[in-house]
């Protein structure tokens, strides 16, 4: 008995062991485009103490905000010690300055600045921790379009998927630097990436991903940590 | 006997299939703010010493609401409303106190502040079909002179929302989003009287005429805030 399955067996191992690879490699590729652009307006540096803060657009009463999670991606890639850039956390930002950059009060324009900063215990605070540039992000990432059907079915004896589904996602967003010291934008940074990912599926599903959030975030923090060194582009 | 296991299977697939759905659209969603932190605002300080009375009403409050297919939601707002409002008291007047009644409060007081959290209204995405959780508050924020006379009963209205995208697959309950978007609304209940609160006519003409005969009462200064207010830097230096 054991014997006349053991060749289907085998290649029961290696379908598996193939689609798993085949899984696996999916994961890893992503068909992403990326465009970069930069316009700047003023020189940039940092000096001893000396720090930016990246916040999410949350200004009502826009209805879409900037993902808290590319914030935070965008945060974490800057605070790597190979950026060579201070980052204040953006939560202990907005406590520290609270209530003045809270989604009711945050400025909108640079030139709300100066009357902000004539707040007197607000420009001290700014002061005391040494903030220099204010990077607000805004955008969002959208699916654009779909198509395609999926069945799965579950039964007491197996289960598998059939069919096929594809998407398109487009990320969009721009990062606007103020300086809060001048209160004057020293540039703009826009990254948009667009990808398609689709899932076949004969029994297991293999989802190829296009990781397109994750490649704007890449691309936009890897520019503006060249754009606030001042490095040439 | 395989018919037994196999009826078993079918038995365990169809349970499985009417619990699992059942745990999100037909339990109870706990939404608990106990952990909340709220930072002093950053204006300048009235030139009063205010005392805040916490009713049992405010520092309970509970909102239950059953949402009709999306399961109940219990909302606890309470235990927060005593760490937000002195947050506030201590950044908002130069001298903050506590009031255990309205009609007996503290000496070197100005006047008591009786806060009450009068409506709660929330939305889930299911129901407005986009991907945030929002809340609304309203507050009647009730001051009363030292002789417990009414100075004003204000209403602030707030709001805050969280998205579904920064709270992750593992949130499916949505509880996390919701406290996100309830403390979202306290903190901009703050901002309101932080900044609106000073600009009402009855608040103007009460501080004006306890500024010119209160001016000798002694003022109790507010507890230096904490460190944890303070940003924390990450990366290198240049």
């Amino acid at each position: 008995m054991s014997q006349s399955h053991a060749p289907s067996f085998r290649l029961h191992t290696r379908l598996m062991s193939a689609l798993a690879l085949l899984f696996s490699s999916a994961m890893m590729t992503g068909c992403v485009t990326a465009t970069i652009q930069e316009v700047r307006q003023g020189s940039t540096s940092l000096g001893t103490g000396e720090s930016i803060v990246v916040l999410g657009r949350t200004t009502r009463p826009t209805a879409q905000q900037t993902e808290g999670d590319f914030v935070s991606c965008i945060n974490s890639d800057l605070s790597r010690a190979s950026s060579g850039i201070g980052v204040i956390d953006e939560r202990a930002f907005r406590d520290a300055t609270f209530p003045w950059f809270e989604p009711r009060t945050a400025p909108s324009k640079t030139s709300d600045l100066p009357e902000l900063i004539r707040q007197p215990d607000l420009a001290d605070r700014l002061r005391e921790i040494g903030v220099k540039y204010v990077v607000w992000i805004e955008g969002s990432t959208e699916r654009t379009s779909s198509a395609g059907s999926m069945t799965c079915t579950v039964s007491p004896g197996g289960a598998g998927c059939f069919g096929f589904l594809t998407w398109e996602n487009d990320s969009n967003y721009e990062a606007s630097i103020w300086d809060i010291r001048t209160g004057k934008t020293v540039g703009k940074i826009s990254s948009e990436a667009v990808g398609t990912s689709f899932v076949p599926a004969v029994v297991v599903p293999l989802p190829f991903i296009a990781r397109v959030r994750a490649s704007a975030c890449g691309n936009l923090s890897d520019q503006l940590a060249d754009f606030i060194r001042g490095a040439p582009t | 006997m395989k018919q037994i296991a196999r009826i078993k299977s079918i038995l365990l697939l169809s349970i499985s299939a009417l619990v699992i759905p059942c745990l999100s659209a037909c339990g109870t969603a706990n939404v608990g703010l106990e952990s909340s932190r709220f930072p002093e605002p950053l204006v300048q300080r009235l030139p009063v010493n205010v005392a805040v009375h916490y009713e049992e009403a405010l520092t309970s409050f509970v909102h239950e609401e059953e949402l009709d297919g999306f399961g109940t939601w219990r909302l606890s707002l309470g235990p927060a409303q005593r760490t937000m409002f002195t947050a506030l008291s201590n950044g908002l007047f130069q001298g903050s106190l506590v009031a255990e009644s309205i009609s007996n409060p503290p000496a070197g007081s100005h006047g008591v502040l009786a806060p009450q959290l009068t409506e709660l209204q929330f939305s889930v995405p299911r129901q407005t079909r986009n991907d945030v959780y929002e809340v609304w508050l309203k507050y009647q924020m009730r001051l009363f002179d030292t002789d417990g006379s009414l100075v004003i009963d204000w209403p602030v209205t707030a709001y805050g929302k969280a998205s579904t995208h920064d709270h992750g697959i593992m949130d499916g309950s949505g509880t996390s989003a919701l406290r996100a978007a309830a403390d979202a609304a306290m903190r901009d209940a703050m901002v309101v009287m932080a900044l609106r609160f000073r600009s009402v006519p009855e608040v103007r003409d009460w501080l004006s005429s306890n500024s010119a005969g209160n001016g000798g009462l002694e003022v109790v200064a507010p507890p230096a805030p904490q460190d944890s207010s303070q940003p924390t830097q990450s990366g290198a230096e240049t």
